[in-house]
């Protein structure tokens, strides 16, 4: 937040860039912290579909469950009734009849879809990168380091990357001009992390269990990708792709340096309304913010994922 | 004729050179304790694994530049044979035509082999509907429909029953014999290399230090034979 008044408010650069890089140190600091404390999963559990529990019969572990999923449904519930309980008001469909909601949803639904979609293709060249690397030609290291970059935007936040694309275009272009654009490359970029945990142990699974094969039969190029890679990959790569829109659906921080008049997403139209102490279109917008992400992780997933898909 | 002609292949821990001949119509059974580098041989014959000097030559045709798919080998692993989102159908005929476009004459091929191996029946279901010796004959049919003259066995059939694997071992056999197939198989039971196989190579440390016809179980020369089979320096 003090960034974007720094550069939306004050424009005041050299402060906003210091501030994006105490950011910087902080979220390098922590993620240092989170590897140095992190032990390597042993690697057949972290290859295994479900986690084993054989103490799942004890009623003690169960009632032990129970109470932490409730305690948890108690904190995610109450937002969620709320803003749907506020959403259903008398004036709801005043606010809904709105071309400014509707505007910013169409936006917001381009955004998110086209920086999925580049996030996962991203995701799917790195990934297969460093399979090659570390399969074929056994260098682990060197595949290591290449998904380390995909993950870099954990060291690096949106709103810090967004700053830094700020300062470096601001005399070579005109930023409002590019937002759409910038965000998308944003989104995308934010997206990464999340599609390279869903996406990397099912590729190498494939890679490990049919590759030989493949190479023995030929099956090279479109045709592995069509008989061998998407039927078996179908299932995550829609889960990373629902996660992408969430997450781009949902941002705030690109959007915020980069959001003008003509471009709107639902998150900036939230903002500038609660702002404004416009409740009531707030609460409409809220709601339909809420439909929309629901709706399409359902259709992403239960679709393109196929018709046993769900989330491991 | 395959020719393995002092083929080498050189790892930290370990070098392996071959010398072999196998002609057509022939099993060659490759026996030996693990490690010794039965299966490593045939992914040199199989081109899956890098080859640092030597000749492999199959009808005096040099076989080390070439990939996998353009060596006239066929390969049936000790698993991940199959596809298992595919139907018996689909798996055998990918063997013919990688995009599974296939030809009127490669769709009586397919029916032809699961004929021969007795799944005709089983066409249209998936592999994880199907036994283990099923599983194994799609394996088998498939790499009798790619019509290669070279077919490679690594412990196809270690997981199954006596009973079945013997049954499988005749079919092996037999479809030798009508094809004319040269065949290697990798196998950790003597009883079944003295049962279907033409020739004995018996591979230790990287090396194939005795081979013979079939007696060579009955009277082996070296004492590691004789330690692998279980036969002590002072029985023998």
């Amino acid at each position: 937040m003090a960034i974007y008044q720094t550069l939306r408010f004050d424009f005041d650069l050299p402060l906003a860039g210091m501030l994006a890089l105490v950011q910087l140190l902080f979220c390098s600091g922590f993620l240092l912290l989170q590897y140095g404390l992190t032990k390597a999963a042993p690697e057949q559990h972290a290859r295994s579909q479900l986690a084993i529990r054989p103490d799942r019969q004890r009623l003690g572990v169960r009632l032990w469950d129970a109470l932490i999923l409730t305690l948890g449904l108690g904190l995610f519930l109450p937002p969620l009734l709320a803003i749907i309980s506020s959403g259903l008001n008398p004036r709801l469909w005043a606010a809904l009849s709105s071309s400014r909601l509707w505007h910013a949803t169409l936006t917001s639904v381009v955004i998110a879809g086209c920086a999925a979609l580049l996030s996962v293709l991203l995701t799917l060249g790195l990934l297969s990168s460093s399979r090659y690397l570390r399969l074929r030609l056994q260098r682990r290291r060197s595949a290591a380091l290449m998904e380390a970059t995909g993950s870099v935007i954990l060291v690096l936040p949106a709103v810090v990357l967004s700053t830094g694309l700020f300062i470096l275009l601001r005399n070579v272009a005109d930023i409002f001009t590019l937002g759409p654009v910038l965000v998308l490359l944003v989104n995308a970029l934010m997206a990464l992390p999340y599609g390279l945990r869903a996406l990397q142990l099912p590729m190498e699974r494939v890679s490990l269990q049919y590759g030989r094969l493949c190479t023995s039969l030929d099956v090279q190029g479109l045709a592995r990708i069509r008989l061998v890679e998407w039927p078996l990959l179908r299932k995550p790569v829609a889960l990373a792709l629902a996660l992408a829109m969430m997450l781009s659906l949902g941002d705030l921080s690109a959007i915020a340096l980069f959001g003008s008049q003509s471009l709107q997403t639902l998150p900036w139209l939230l903002y500038q309304q609660l702002g404004n102490y416009q409740m009531i279109d707030a609460a409409a917008t809220a709601l339909v913010l809420l439909l929309l992400s629901l709706g399409l992780f359902g259709l992403v997933e239960g679709v393109l994922g196929g018709k046993d898909a769900a989330t491991e | 004729m395959l020719q393995l002609n002092n083929l080498c292949s050189r790892y930290p821990e370990q070098e392996l050179c071959f010398t072999l001949s196998a002609g057509a119509g022939e099993i060659t059974a490759l026996i030996g304790p693990s490690g010794a580098g039965k299966s490593t041989l045939l992914a040199m014959v199989g081109g899956f694994t890098s080859v640092d000097s030597g000749q492999l030559l199959y009808d005096s045709r040099e076989l080390v530049p070439l990939t996998p798919a353009q060596r006239p080998i066929t390969t049936l692993f000790q698993d991940n044979n199959l596809f298992w989102h595919m139907t018996v159908y689909q798996n055998i005929a990918i063997g013919l035509a990688p995009s599974l476009r296939l030809t009127p004459a490669q769709k009586a091929t397919v029916e032809l082999v699961a004929g021969q191996v007795g799944i005709e029946t089983l066409l249209n279901r998936k592999p994880s509907s199907l036994s283990g010796g099923q599983q194994q004959r799609v394996g088998l049919a498939r790499c009798l429909a790619r019509r290669q003259p070279v077919l490679l066995l690594d412990e196809p059939f270690s997981a199954l029953d006596p009973a079945l694997r013997f049954e499988l071992l005749e079919l092996l056999r037999s479809q030798t014999d009508q094809l004319q197939l040269t065949v290697l198989l990798v196998t950790h039971h003597p009883d079944e290399a003295a049962r279907i196989a033409d020739n004995i190579a018996f591979v230790h440390n990287g090396r194939i230090i005795e081979s013979g016809n079939r007696e060579l179980l009955a009277a082996p020369q070296t004492e590691e034979l004789k330690a692998y089979l279980g036969q002590g320096s002072s029985e023998g």
